[in-house]
């Protein structure tokens, strides 16, 4: 009876059922709690993920050969030196537009801005694109959190957006970019703050577009077109560029407009990305308070950041490679063991507005800097770190 | 000792084929996506061994392939143990022909494998956008996997036979 039983196992038959059963158990519970495809992760992380980068590196001497061989070296030095200058000016102009917009802002707006213009990052490689498949748009990068990453931290690159970290492990995350299918980015005009969705779509983007929906009636091409990652968004913190908005056309509805956007960053060519290791989850409670301060009483806030500022310009001036991890190892701790009491906000405010104020005295640039152009000055500081 | 041989060598084969399906792009930068090679070693190894050790290679290569997609474990297990399994099946009925075979093979398993894929979205607007993957995933995906299916598939048989050959050689011995 006992022998009976046990080859009735091992029919393939009986092993397909089990193997189903298993594996539907396995999707249900991984995709309720990451924490179970844990054993997965660090064995990858063990064997594939070093290889993977030995690959990677393989791969880029590869390219880089077929580049020379394409054109010649003395047209690659320049597209190199041109490109350098092209970043350069993007942050500057995006800057000068900023400093436009608050010009003409109310003062709470330019106290608006204090709080989201310097966001701490890490630096990161790109060792392995397109995830394998062509069914999503994900790739990987070699930091993981061991590093201090988390999922769903923003990824960055020079120009703007390019993802979010949607899985992890530690020594590698996962970051599904803006142009896959299934994401949505909540994003805002940064001239009008009208809000729309940026999505991915297969087929725009083979002429490198992404689909804009839900714009606003009034938006006018004619303006700066620029689009933003808008307040109300729910995992992506405000103020990353997008791209630019093109062929916007009113909808059947009438109500709203829809279009197309032409990113901001070169997804063809991605090679090195900023993670920023604040999460808007976690910086939403601090936010808001300040926001509110600042719309009810605006002098009182002002007294606030004036007082910080002092204090935090007697700091020494750390470099900014230390500022992030030290960052990042208080901001989540705080952030998770006080949730809602109030000196504890009081408190994350003040690091903000400390966090804030001590990068613009380290960066050393005009004193409302932009996220364009803090960004720039953390992606020149990354070569440093390595 | 078989066993283990048999393991070891089919799991040289699969991280071969895993780290070429995942660098594919780098090595040749004008291609516009990739084949899908993991896939054909399933389909190629269940034919060649019976369903139990296509099973087997169905749930190691899925397992590789969700490590990379990130999120769900046992996404790719599922799809590709029941191909695994369904081209056991067909051992019985079919002797391997080395041109044809494996474009036939390829084609009914890229069906199976794409209408898993597509079932899988659950999106509400996926009816729309099924032809939109249908041009720009399915067939680029198709026939870039025929022509990489005749090369894997001659691969996997060479190994195969000579997989065969030593165990006959060890089983005439003990005679």
């Amino acid at each position: 009876m006992k022998k009976f039983k046990f080859n009735f196992f091992k029919k393939p038959q009986v092993i397909l059922v089990l193997l189903t059963l298993i594996c539907a158990g396995t999707i249900w519970l991984s995709s309720m709690n990451q924490s179970v495809s844990a054993p997965l992760r660090t064995v990858a992380g063990i064997f594939v993920v070093p290889l993977q980068r030995g690959m990677n590196q393989i791969g880029t001497w590869f390219s880089e050969k077929n580049q020379e061989r394409i054109s010649l070296k003395d047209a690659l030095s320049q597209n190199e030196q041109l490109q350098k200058q092209v970043a350069e000016l993007q942050a500057e102009q995006a800057q000068h537009a900023n400093d436009d917009d608050e010009i003409s802002r109310l003062r709470q707006l330019l106290n608006l801005k204090e709080t989201y213009n310097a966001y701490p990052t890490v630096g990161a490689t790109v060792i392995m694109k397109n995830s394998g498949n062509n069914w999503y748009r994900k790739f990987m990068i070699d930091k993981g959190t061991n590093d201090g990453l988390d999922v769903d931290m923003n990824v960055i690159a020079t120009a703007g957006l390019v993802g979010i970290i949607t899985d992890i492990g530690p020594n590698y995350a996962i970051v599904t970019s803006i142009i896959d299918e299934e994401s949505k980015v909540s994003g805002m005009l940064r001239k009008t703050l009208d809000t729309c969705i940026v999505a991915g779509d297969m087929s725009a983007i083979q002429d490198g577009k992404l689909r804009l929906e839900y714009m606003s009636n009034n938006f006018n091409s004619d303006v700066d077109n620029t689009v933003v990652t808008s307040n109300v968004s729910e995992k992506f913190l405000p103020g990353i560029v997008i791209g630019k908005a093109v062929d916007v056309m009113l909808e059947d509805n009438k109500v709203t407009k829809t279009g197309y956007l032409i990113p901001a960053v070169d997804f063809e060519h991605l090679k090195d990305v900023l993670v920023i290791t604040t999460k808007k989850q976690t910086l939403s409670d601090e936010e808001l308070e300040k926001i509110q301060e600042q719309l009810i009483e605006p002098s009182t806030s002002e007294d606030e950041v004036k007082e910080t500022k002092p204090e935090t310009s007697t700091e020494p001036s750390s470099e900014e490679t230390t500022k992030p991890t030290e960052e990042e190892s208080t901001q989540p701790q705080t952030s998770a063991s006080e949730s809602s009491s109030e000196a504890s906000s009081e408190q994350q405010k003040e690091e903000q507005s400390s966090q804030a104020s001590s990068a613009q005295s380290n960066g050393d640039e005009s004193s409302e800097s932009p996220v364009a152009d803090s960004i720039q000055a953390d992606f020149q500081a990354v070569p440093d770190e390595e | 000792m078989k066993r283990l041989r048999q393991v070891i060598v089919i799991m040289i084969v699969l991280l071969l084929g895993f780290f070429i399906q995942i660098n594919f792009a780098q090595f040749i930068p004008s291609l516009s996506c990739v084949p899908n090679i993991m896939l054909i070693i399933v389909f190629s190894l269940g034919f060649l061994r019976g369903p139990k050790v296509g099973m087997a290679v169905g749930v190691a290569a899925g397992l590789f392939m969700d490590f990379v997609q990130g999120n769900i474990v046992g996404f790719y297990v599922l799809i590709f143990v029941y191909i695994g399994f369904i081209n056991g099946v067909l051992k019985r009925y079919f002797i391997s022909n080395v041109i044809l075979l494996p474009l036939i093979l390829c084609t009914i398993n890229e069906i199976l494998y794409h209408g898993a894929m597509y079932l899988f979205q659950f999106r509400k607007q996926a009816v729309h956008t099924a032809t939109g993957y249908l041009r720009h995933v399915v067939i680029p995906e198709y026939l870039v996997t025929l022509i990489a299916a005749v090369v894997v598939y001659g691969m996997v048989l060479l190994i195969h036979r000579k997989l065969e050959k030593i165990e006959k050689k060890g089983e005439t011995r003990f005679v």
